[in-house]
């Protein structure tokens, strides 16, 4: 399979905040996001997953190695790479359509098809009945719907998710789950989605990374297939509470805590 | 009784136990109004205090009556509508102007330079928001000369200006311009970077950010200084009127000052305070319709 997005050894070094030195944010990270692929990113805080998120999007350029988008440099951000954030980024000065629409308002597409394609991408988060609602009447997670359909609506060919569940709670943190996996299935875009939650990452990804602190890097790569099982079935608790599941959780969260990992 | 001034019991059901200000404060503030106005007119019935310095609530009520020309503009009216047949009563006004003339040109001065003001400030602010070199070259002269008080340099308004219209639009000018701007530069800082970010991996462009994300985001702040602005705008006015200005409402007050009609000076006061009040309320209604979202995210 082609590799849609690329990471030639990239590095990122900050300087640190105080005195002399400098954190090691990212070190040597190989890494190519394959078509298709939904790839979840793991890891205790500062392992640099934010950093290599950012660096993907184009809001930090890395201080060594390269970036490259179907072999082209990357060098900032851009609509080939869509970003949902974790909060804060839907302007409260427009409605859930008119966000929706705002990237293809930017590219100057004309008023119709923009609401056209802004309605199909409502419709695929479930959205549909709140066209004209303001976002501060929204609740958590139907704002973050509108930010992955207005991520959508300027067609990436990847969607950068950075912990986009992480301040909801848990109850709709499952159903939209289920529903980002599902709008993976019928869009086919590749997806970069970052959580800290375990079993978050082991349910949606086909690809984990798990990544460690100072410096920052990838330690241990996974593919998995419980997103099928979930396709297939339709139940994500029972795939949750199955034995495999919970061996590989386990195994994950020694890894986390720099334990050995049991036999 | 105890009177609970700072009470932490619950006034009503939902209220928070705590939370401070509770309640309403609509009918207290009535009551305040009534006792300061009852006040004033027991005072002067009983004649505790001369006129020269408190002249009686029906000694205002009638200058207003002679000044606006009620009279006048009323046997106007009937002529119109063809009740009389000629107007009998002489408009007198006020310093050779009616009522409604001082306060237009006052309204007009205020009004003209704080749109002067909010076409600059708007722009001059979010500059120094958005860029270190705006910043740096506008904050220290803002900072210099925001302190000072108008009548300190009104005299340097009359050297270089002179004596006309364009020295006082000045002095309200510059009371206008420090706060729009300093407003509209804090109003950069309320956008979030998640929202520039959104807009640039949206193929923005920097004019579109600027445009399109951060104006918006700064607009609850704008309308903010602006209100005060139109605030310090009517402060200023009487001293931008007290330089050779034919007519206005600080014209008025300080013509009467002078002939000591103590009742002229209370008249125009209460005149500036009502329009300076109708304002704000309108700023409120206008604020409320374009940034409903304040507050709420």
């Amino acid at each position: 399979m082609t590799a849609v997005i690329s990471l030639d050894h990239v590095g990122m070094e900050f300087p640190a905040l105080q005195g002399l030195g400098s954190v090691q944010a990212l070190q040597d990270v190989d890494f190519e996001f394959r078509e298709n692929e939904f790839v979840v990113a793991l890891g205790a805080s500062g392992c640099g997953k934010t950093t290599l998120l950012n660096v993907i999007a184009g809001f930090l350029s890395p201080t060594s190695g390269a970036i490259m988008h179907k072999g082209e440099p990357v060098s900032g951000p851009g609509r080939d790479r869509g970003v949902v954030f974790q909060k804060h980024a839907l302007l409260p000065w427009l409605n859930v359509i008119e966000n929706t629409e705002f990237g293809l308002k930017l590219q100057g597409v004309a008023a119709a098809e923009r609401r056209a394609r802004a309605r199909d991408n409502l419709a695929l988060v479930g959205l549909s009945d709140f066209e004209n609602y303001p976002i501060y009447q929204l609740s958590g997670g139907m704002q973050q719907r509108v930010g992955l359909a207005r991520a959508l609506t300027c067609d990436p060919d990847m969607l950068l998710m950075d912990e986009p569940l992480g301040a909801l709670d848990a109850f709709t943190r499952e159903n939209i789950q289920e529903l980002i996996l599902d709008v993976w299935r019928k869009t086919g875009k590749v997806v970069f989605f970052i959580t800290h939650s375990v079993e978050e990452a082991l349910f949606m990804a086909t690809r984990l990374i798990v990544m460690s602190p100072r410096p920052g890097r990838i330690t241990h790569e996974y593919d998995l297939d419980f997103y099928n099982r979930f396709f297939e079935t339709g139940n994500a608790r029972q795939i949750k509470s199955s034995p495999d599941f919970i061996k590989v959780r386990e195994e994950i969260l020694s890894i986390i805590h720099g334990e050995e990992i049991p036999e | 009784m105890k009177l609970a001034i700072f009470s932490r019991s619950n006034t009503g059901p939902v209220d928070q136990y705590g939370a401070p200000g509770l309640g309403k404060s609509t009918a207290i503030s009535a009551v305040t109004i009534v006792v300061i106005l009852g006040g004033w007119w027991l005072v002067t019935y009983l004649e505790l205090i001369r006129p020269l310095f408190l002249p009686s609530p029906e000694a205002v009520i009638q200058k207003f009556g002679r000044i606006a020309c009620t009279d006048y503009y009323f046997e106007q009216l009937l002529v119109f509508l063809g009740a009389r047949a000629e107007v009998e009563a002489v408009c007198h006004g006020f310093s050779d102007h009616a009522l409604h003339e001082h306060i237009l040109w006052s309204l007009y001065r205020v009004f003209a330079s704080f749109f002067l003001a909010v076409i600059t400030a708007v722009p001059i602010g979010i500059a120094m928001g958005m860029s270190r070199y705006a910043r740096g070259v506008f904050d220290p002269p803002i900072e210099f000369y925001r302190p000072i008080p108008p009548l300190a340099y009104l005299p340097l308004t009359i050297i270089w200006f002179g004596i006309g219209e364009g020295g006082k639009l000045f002095l309200i000018f510059l009371a206008c311009f420090a706060p729009i701007a300093i407003n509209a530069r804090a109003g950069v800082r309320s956008v979030s970077i998640e929202q520039i970010h959104a807009a640039y991996s949206m193929g923005a462009t920097g004019q579109q950010v600027i445009r399109q994300v951060v104006l918006k985001a700064a607009l609850p702040e704008i309308l903010t200084g602006m209100r005060v602005a139109i605030a310090f705008g009517w402060t200023t006015l009487v001293a931008a009127e007290m330089v050779a200005a034919q007519a206005g409402i600080g014209v008025m007050v300080l013509n009467a000052a002078r002939f000591l009609a103590t009742d002229i000076v209370f008249l125009g006061i209460v005149v500036i305070g009502a329009v300076a009040f109708v304002f704000d309320l309108i700023m409120r209604r206008i604020e409320r319709a374009l940034v409903p979202w304040k507050g709420k995210v």
